[in-house]
């Protein structure tokens, strides 16, 4: 049996997971250059010394990578193929998470995505729906 | 970086136990007859060992003690201890500080050992990002990273399949011909065989992948003085090494396929003062084959997004221009968790040692390995590291 305790919140994460609840992307920002970052660390990736905040982002990037799941772990294995992609955020941030609702036909790189929480996101506590409308206006 | 030009330090012996899919047995038995096999064939009394270094084992979990538990059940007694937590890299990483730490006087005879029995039980844990924000998106492991990464090589310079099926072709071609490589992976493939093989995270399919498995390896590093002394019949000398444990942190490259061999590759050739066409063998890490073409292009034997090209106008089996992973690599010989990185480095020193039978490289004068360790969250790997080995006279 492996030992596995998913997505348990620290006190480095909560208000992330917070956000996640009440379907808001929250990321820490460091004051000074304004840039966000993920995951949640104890020090500013670009300048240490600074004093990290948490702040609302828009939720809206583009995939910058991008892989299609055919063999689960178990707990997700109703949910395959699911679509997994490394999102860039219009604020700068990377964050790894599903684009739901894309089936077996995945997402591209470049797709525009938006952020969805918990309860929108299907078997995932967060994911990205594709925000096709969004890529025509541009 | 970690001078080893003077060659006053030598590996004068492997030892390896045959790797198996769910062997039943437990990590220390695999430890004992690695070590058993090392002892018989370099002659060495188990009691002139005086340092020792492992990997970790997944199938121990997080045990707090693990060198020292191994000391006792193998019953050695040293004045150097050190457990790596480089993963994939940390079987060459040991030699190197197992070098540091003969070059420091406080032991002179070291016991480098990799040991896991992963696919028997999986008791490893790993919190941080891994847990929170990978396990609860359904990552199913490392093929989900590579998967991603191998999206962005794909969307720049194509994915390339036919490289991909030749390396897998090949490299079968040295598990067969590898009597320890896991029995089920000791069967030829054809190039269909891989085209068809089924899709795990796209564009990655079953037969990129490595197969977990259960096995040990065991190496003994010493002083080329002491190596002198006791005759040692056959050594190896590290002449260079290089390491890097999480490339580009501020992201100045912001490339999910760059890796730390684009700063150490170059690096370990030029210290051994060797360029990409003097090197006489090539065991890349290799969990992926993916991992395979981002070396060869990162390293400098190519160019960026060439790799592909590289492969398919390069021999690459034991008679070739440039044997690779002419055991199998992991890909065809099984990886045992965090002692796959032992997979590679017991075969360069078969071929050295002339031990490698119907796969035998003619007279390698030289070889590279590498070794990766650790998956980044919506990055590459952490760890890279590099090793030019050298035959002994």
């Amino acid at each position: 049996m492996r030992a596995r305790e998913i997505g348990r919140p620290t006190s480095l994460t909560r208000p992330f997971w917070e956000g996640v609840d009440a379907g808001r992307l929250l990321l820490q920002r460091d004051p000074g250059s304004g840039r966000f970052q993920f995951y949640p660390k104890p020090l500013a990736s670009f300048d240490a010394a600074a004093q990290l905040e948490w702040a609302e982002v828009s939720g809206l990037g583009a995939v910058a990578a991008v892989t299609t799941v055919h063999s689960a772990p178990p707990e997700f294995a109703d949910a395959v193929p699911y679509t997994v992609a490394l999102v860039r955020l219009d604020e700068g941030a990377g964050i790894v998470a599903p684009v739901i609702g894309t089936g077996s036909s995945g997402a591209r790189i470049g797709d525009r995505v938006r952020f969805v929480g918990r309860g929108a996101a299907g078997v995932f506590p967060f994911g990205f729906a594709l925000d096709r409308t969004k890529a025509r206006q541009e | 970086m970690l001078d080893l030009s003077a060659r006053d330090i030598a590996i004068i012996g492997y030892g390896d136990t045959k790797l198996a899919r769910r062997s039943g047995r437990n990590v220390a038995e695999l430890a004992g007859l690695a070590v058993k096999d090392l002892l018989a064939r370099t002659g060495i009394d188990r009691r002139e060992i005086d340092g020792f270094a492992s990997t970790l084992a997944m199938s121990e979990g997080s045990n707090p003690f693990w060198t020292n538990l191994l000391a006792e059940t193998l019953d050695l007694s040293v004045t150097w201890c050190q457990a790596t937590d480089l993963g994939g890299a940390a079987a060459i990483g040991n030699i190197a500080r197992a070098a540091m730490a003969i070059r420091a006087g406080v032991c002179e005879m070291v016991l480098c050992l990799c040991a896991d029995a992963v696919s028997t039980e999986d008791l490893s844990f790993q919190r941080g990002h891994r847990t929170e924000f990978y396990d609860s998106i359904g990552y199913p492991g490392p093929v989900m990273a590579f998967g991603l990464l191998s999206s962005v090589y794909a969307e720049r310079h194509g994915w390339p399949e036919e490289a991909l099926a030749k390396l897998a072709v090949v490299q079968r071609a040295g598990g067969v011909r590898n009597p320890n490589a896991c029995e089920i992976l000791r069967t030829p493939i054809t190039r269909e065989d891989y085209l068809s093989s089924r899709v795990v995270c796209s564009p990655l399919r079953l037969l990129d992948c490595v197969m977990r498995c259960d096995g040990a390896s065991a190496f003994l590093v010493t002083s080329t003085r002491r190596a002198r002394e006791i005759d040692a019949v056959r050594m190896v000398h590290p002449i260079a090494y290089r390491e890097l444990s999480n490339f580009d942190p501020e992201r100045r490259a912001g490339d999910i396929t760059l890796s730390g061999f684009s700063e150490i590759g170059p690096a370990v050739l030029a210290d051994a003062e060797l360029t990409p066409g003097d090197v006489g063998m090539f065991h890349p890490y290799d969990d992926f084959l993916i991992a395979v073409l981002l070396q060869l292009e990162q390293i400098g034997f190519c160019k960026r997004g060439q790799g592909g090209s590289y492969v398919l106008d390069n021999e690459l089996g034991p008679e070739g221009n440039l044997p690779t992973n002419t055991g199998g690599g992991q890909i065809s010989a099984g990886q045992p968790g965090l002692a796959g990185g032992g997979v590679n480095l017991v075969e360069a020193l078969r071929q050295f040692f002339g031990d490698a039978e119907s796969r035998q490289v003619p007279a390698p004068r030289n070889a590279l390995l590498t070794g990766i360790g650790v998956v980044q969250y919506g990055r590459n790997w952490g760890c890279s590291n590099a090793m030019v080995l050298e035959q002994g006279t």
